[in-house]
């Protein structure tokens, strides 16, 4: 198959937990997809689908058992040493990354990555500031501890972190989970202007529609271990059932509409969709009455 | 990595060895332990030998699963028996320059080696078939005597068990935190002594920061839920001696008896 469109592409890639033991589990089961260049891709499903495995694969954390990983049409695990070039250029942010921080020094930790790179103490320096302020912190809370920041400045530092390898690909797992409903806001809306400044790709794993609803291209839905539904968000919540999927309020409400006989798209989301569409209604009605 | 350590896990099942009364186990174990400690000739080795491969075959375990949990020690095992083989004095037998090897010293190595393996395997027998939970609730049992000296055999079962409890916790934390710096390009399995030792860096710092954060979390959770040291606790479920623990203590007894004794018939 040409290789051209997509920066990353799996193929049929299998996983098993504690391979050859009774506690055996089957993680990913034949999962098959392209990511490309400048795209948005959003992984969503129950806890326990695989959607954080898939991740792990994506930058070769994880050695699939089966199946191929392409990065620019280059198989990863081709050569094992490059494994870490790799890494560098596919950013990932686990769950709840504020965890990873240990440096004396907010500078120090958003360093540790581009240091292991080899790069000089100038690039490094303009690095973490360019990353500072792609995550919308101060320059001058460099010099702070990391322990003594809020929950929500640690996480963003840690992004920046990772953001300080200027990484083809962002893999954000849960970048929201456990913040205020402002501060999860803050943290997609700095991700996309990274991703669209940039021109990267980005792949968020995400129980949290309600905040990516503008953010995203294309939505991929896990479920034991397989791709189970793929393809635009509204769509999608056009079509899964109400328990597949936590579903915006906007979407609960344009549904339960719907149910009840008003002409509405099943699958709205965003506020200036359901805008539209209620002016739309009002307008046609006011028509009828003239 | 972490996930090939086996020894200390426990393997659910529903044979003999798993139904046993969790403080005849630990006896047991700990007879097998001292039988080892006295045996000194192939007879005992052998009876000690087919007292293990009676109770594997009474678990269902696998074979293979204890080979799996002895892999780590190999390196360890055969280093303390080649050197036992070589310090032991006794007449030459074989020599290179000043290393010599005597039958003695070959004999004690080998008897080293054996005891190690069947030590292991014996001790793995014990966590494979017992729940933490039942092995904590059986030394509570068993440490009842420690109250004469003003120990809480509750306290010390307290201790255990949390520590036991927090061992997959926080392997799995240092799991993900060693994943998240490797993700960075920390010279986690490559790289120089300093990378390295940076490396461990990177990864402890953040471990201890959450350990330390999981332990406060826990102690006000037990606060909330009116914790007293010292005071007297009851358990859920009651451990009852079955026929099946009696036969296993007798038969436990015998072969320690008979390989305390064995040595006086030569």
């Amino acid at each position: 198959m040409p290789d051209t469109e997509s920066i990353l592409r799996l193929n049929d890639v299998y996983h098993t937990y504690s391979y050859g033991t009774p506690w055996a589990k089957a993680a990913l089961d034949g999962v098959s997809f392209q990511l490309r260049p400048e795209e948005t891709v959003i992984v969503t499903g129950s806890n326990g689908s695989g959607k954080s495995t898939l991740l792990q694969h994506m930058n070769g954390l994880l050695k699939p058992e089966r199946g191929q990983i392409y990065f620019k049409g280059q198989d990863i695990w081709q050569d094992k040493k490059n494994i870490r070039q790799v890494r560098f250029q596919i950013g990932i942010a686990f769950q709840f990354p504020e965890y990873q921080l240990f440096h004396k020094t907010v500078a120090e930790d958003i360093a540790f990555g581009p240091k292991n790179m080899g790069l000089t103490a100038s690039q490094i320096n303009e690095r973490t500031e360019e990353a500072l302020f792609f995550v919308g912190l101060e320059q001058k809370i460099k010099d702070y501890s990391p322990q003594r920041l809020s929950t929500g400045e640690k996480r963003r530092v840690s992004l920046a972190g990772i953001i300080a390898m200027q990484p083809k690909i962002l893999l954000l797992d849960e970048p929201t989970v456990g913040l205020d409903p402002q501060g999860g806001q803050l943290i997609m809306e700095r991700m996309r202007a990274y991703q669209q400044a940039r021109g990267i790709a980005l792949v968020i794993v995400t129980h949290d529609l309600e905040n990516v609803g503008a953010v995203t291209d294309r939505v991929i839905m896990m479920k034991e271990g397989k791709i189970h539904r793929e393809g635009q968000l509204s769509k999608i919540l056009a079509g899964a059932p109400d328990d597949e999927l936590p579903k915006p309020v906007i979407t609960q409400l344009f549904q339960e509409l719907s149910a009840r006989g008003v002409p509405v798209n099943r699958g709205t989301m965003l506020v200036n969709e359901a805008a539209a569409q209620i002016l739309d209604l009002y307008n046609k009605r006011k028509e009828k009455r003239a | 990595m972490l996930q090939d350590i086996t020894m200390g896990l426990y393997i659910p099942g529903d044979s003999i060895a798993h139904r046993l009364d969790p403080r005849v186990k630990i006896i047991l174990a700990v007879c097998y332990v001292i039988a080892l400690i006295c045996a000194s000739d192939i007879l005992s080795y052998g009876l000690a030998a087919l007292t293990l491969a009676g109770a594997v075959t009474a678990a269902k375990i696998k074979p293979s699963m204890l080979l799996r949990g002895m892999r780590g020690f190999i390196v360890m095992i055969a280093f303390t028996a080649v050197l036992c083989a070589f310090m032991t004095p006794g007449a030459s037998w074989v020599q290179w320059g000043w290393l010599s090897l005597s039958k003695e010293g070959i004999y004690k190595g080998a008897q080293v080696l054996l005891s190690f393996i069947l030590f292991i395997a014996g001790t793995s027998w014990l966590t494979f078939t017992t729940s933490p939970l039942q092995l904590m609730e059986g030394m509570s049992k068993l440490l009842y005597p420690l109250r004469y000296i003003k120990v809480s055999p509750q306290e010390v079962a307290l201790i255990m068990s949390i520590s036991m409890r927090f061992v997959p916790i926080m392997a799995e934390e240092s799991y993900r935190i060693l994943n998240a710096q490797k993700a960075r390009g920390a010279y986690i399995d490559s790289g120089n002594i300093t990378q390295r030792v940076q490396a461990m860096v990177s990864l402890l710092a953040p471990l201890f920061i959450r350990a330390w954060q999981r332990s406060e979390t826990l102690s006000t959770a037990m606060l909330c839920r009116c914790y007293q040291s010292g005071a007297e606790r009851t358990g859920l479920r009651k451990m009852f001696m079955k026929r099946a623990d009696y036969t296993a203590l007798a038969l436990m007894s015998a072969v320690l008896l008979i390989i305390i004794a064995l040595p006086d018939y030569y």
